[in-house]
């Protein structure tokens, strides 16, 4: 079986390259038990961030309708539209360019609000903190979640409750870190990060695998402070990073290897992806709805 | 050298983030209420016990960060209960240093994670005193 996950990957990688990270319905294993939509939920790839980006959107408005309904004002945030691929979005030019691998400056989010440092706002924000709802994770762990409040409101408005909102949530997560776990050690990861040490050898920037260039970068500010010197030589460092991840292809290497290990997962845990892919297009659906964008083509496939 | 820029570090961030504490409403809550509106929170033992660690911004290396009854005595790899208390986005936790690792979990604006030693997989994914390093949004 694993022998024939790695020619599978193997051949993916080769024909797809970045252009193509393996999208639904495209990897030929689809007489598997899992559905194009569950795959996408689980490997956050395909077409899942664009949906994501509608319903964060609708999440957004609804929380500023229900603020506002309250007599607070909420600050709601924008998502940029998606237009770039899995690989180029995982690998981020452009934020390196501005800003390296964002290791000083703490970025930090913006003020929700005029008023939201007020005890009031936080309340019609998350509600009552008695009204927390409980849902256990695959690995054991319990995630604990407003049941009340605009925000609670909103995912419920979406998700039909609150409950759906959380499992749609969390679930995928757990998995994909279990799937992260397994291609780690891969061939064909360890591959694309040879092709990535020659890369950056070449633009002269010999470090062993691309863990050691953040780490250098940030050792040298523990050591020297920042400096604007320091801050240039992150930012180079960072791009080339970069660069040559899409040249060595290491995100498709590791997104084909974790798309095509889903197929593996038990069959029980298949079809609770399954049932929470379909609960995730059905809140895209109503989330399109929310922010006037049905024209949009990311359709849920129904399997 | 590095001990002493982190020492530095770490106590000047104590007084920062004592001072903000002081400044901000506590959130609703008994269990975590030293943790303020617009803050990720960490604790050294479930049910938010010994603590909080404290963010309103990203944070790339919790080593920076001192913690008295840590093994290490930061921050680093001494985390066993999490609150997002910020109010607009979501915080992406991860196990290594500078936002890496293959473990990372998105946490949900005004969620928590009581107990992160309650994760039973044996797969090294358990995120339990191996947290070193957040970002949000």
């Amino acid at each position: 079986m694993s022998r024939m996950l790695s020619v599978a990957v193997g051949l993916l990688v080769l024909v797809c390259g970045s252009a193509c990270a393996p999208r639904a319905g495209t990897t030929g294993v689809q007489e598997s038990g899992l559905s194009a939509d569950a795959l996408d939920l689980l490997t956050t790839s395909g077409d899942y961030p664009a949906r994501k980006r509608v319903l964060d959107m609708a999440e957004e408005k609804l929380v500023e309708r229900c603020m506002t309904a309250r007599g607070q004002v909420y600050w709601p945030i924008t998502s940029p539209p998606i237009t770039t691929s899995d690989e180029e979005r995982a690998v981020d030019l452009p934020r390196r360019r501005a800003e390296g691998f964002g290791l000083t400056g703490g970025a930090r989010p913006p003020k929700a609000g005029p008023n939201d440092t007020q005890p009031a706002f936080q309340t019609a924000l998350f509600g009552d903190t008695r009204h927390y709802q409980d849902l256990k994770l695959p690995n054991g762990n319990v995630l604990s979640y407003p049941a009340s409040g605009c925000v609670a409101e909103s995912r419920a408005a979406l998700y039909t409750d609150v409950r759906r909102w959380a499992r749609v949530d969390a679930i995928p997560q757990v998995v994909g870190n279990k799937l992260r776990a397994q291609t780690t050690d891969a061939p064909e990861l360890a591959e694309a990060r040879s092709r990535w040490v020659s890369c950056m050898a070449a633009a002269g920037y010999p470090y062993p695998k691309p863990e050691a260039a953040v780490d250098d970068l940030s050792n040298a500010y523990q050591q020297h402070g920042e400096s604007a010197a320091l801050r240039r030589r992150e930012v180079a460092v960072a791009t080339a990073d970069g660069e040559c991840a899409l040249r060595a292809h290491v995100p498709s290497a590791e997104l084909a290897l974790r798309r095509a290990r889903a197929y593996a997962l038990p069959a029980a845990q298949q079809r609770e992806l399954n049932d929470l892919g379909a609960v995730h297009c059905v809140a895209y659906e109503e989330a399109q709805r929310v922010v006037g964008e049905t024209a949009t083509a990311h359709p849920c496939l129904k399997k | 050298m590095k001990k002493v820029l982190q020492r530095s570090a770490a106590a000047a961030a104590g007084v920062v983030l004592a001072l903000v504490g002081l400044a901000a409403p506590a959130s609703a809550g008994d269990r975590y209420a030293g943790c303020p509106a617009s803050y990720f929170c960490v604790w050294v033992n479930s049910d938010f016990n010994d603590g909080p660690g404290k963010w309103q911004n990203n944070e790339a290396n919790y080593a920076n960060y001192g913690h008295g009854t840590c093994p290490s005595g930061t921050w680093s790899n001494c985390v066993s209960s999490v609150f997002n208390n910020g109010q607009n986005c979501a915080v992406t936790f991860y196990d290594g240093t500078n936002y890496t690792g293959a473990f990372y979990y998105q946490l949900p604006r005004g969620s928590y994670l009581a107990n992160l030693a309650l994760d039973k997989w044996s797969d090294g994914t358990s995120p339990n005193d191996k947290i070193s390093s957040h970002k949000w949004c």
